[in-house]
């Protein structure tokens, strides 16, 4: 981890991965807009928004968590502006992030249809006459 | 504190819950979607989901389970894994729900022409 204030060298790792964070978020929210126009009804807004706040987070919260322009939030009873302003990035970090797999994964659900039963392949007349 | 944040940081369990569970349907529907479709990137997605969940889990049961009997019987290499794969596990799996979700996209549309 990089101390504060020094920006990391490109092509070390701790260079690399606030990079690939960045990629990865808006890879994600370009591709679940592809995915989400040959859907209907729910899933669509459901899969956007998800993608929308992991995109947020990966893109932009992350990041700045990475290259140390965001501090962790204090574990004692610190006050002050600073530790303030690390709490509130901080919640907003736990909504974004699983608010957004919690979103993207119903939206997904609901369009695979996981959570509805499959409907019987062979009707029921034909079951109990068999039986019987 | 703000009453707001208050309630965010004290219910953190609550939140990585719902992450969790997000992780869990967003696995299963990468499942239905692989059975499906037969598309690879359903696989590489389910695959992805599971990488993320472990390391999410470890992240959730590593304030209640880590103490120093446990630091010290699981050994260097041990320790060593705890640090160097969850951030391999979050990075790989990333990567392999995104593409996954590409490449199921990508089938999609050739399987289609």
């Amino acid at each position: 981890m990089t101390s504060l204030g020094a920006d990391p060298i490109l092509a070390s790792i701790d260079g690399a991965r606030p990079v690939f964070l960045i990629v990865m978020g808006i890879c994600l929210v370009m591709i679940c807009w592809r995915f989400a126009k040959n859907t209907h009804g729910w899933s669509p807004r459901l899969i956007m928004a998800g993608a929308l706040l992991l995109g947020f987070g990966y893109a932009i919260l992350l990041p700045l968590y990475e290259v140390g322009k965001i501090a962790r939030p204090p574990s004692s009873g610190v006050t002050g502006s600073d530790a303030e302003m690390a709490l509130a990035c901080h919640a907003l970090r736990i909504f974004s992030m699983n608010m957004g797999w919690l979103l993207l994964g119903l939206g997904l659900a609901i369009h695979t249809k996981v959570l509805t039963s499959a409907p019987r392949r062979q009707p029921l007349s034909t079951l109990t006459s068999h039986s019987s | 504190m703000n009453l707001l944040l208050e309630v965010f940081v004290k219910n953190g369990l609550l939140f990585d819950a719902a992450g969790v569970i997000g992780l869990g349907l967003l696995g299963l529907a990468a499942l239905k979607l692989a059975r499906r479709d037969e598309s690879w990137g359903g696989s590489m997605m389910a695959t992805g989901t599971v990488c993320l969940l472990l390391a999410r889990l470890y992240f959730i049961l590593e304030r209640h389970l880590m103490n120093d009997d446990v630091l010290h019987a699981i050994g260097p290499v041990g320790i060593s894994a705890t640090i160097g794969l969850p951030p391999l596990l979050l990075t790989f799996g990333l990567a392999g729900i995104v593409w996954g979700l590409w490449g199921h996209d990508r089938w999609l549309s050739a399987k289609a022409r």
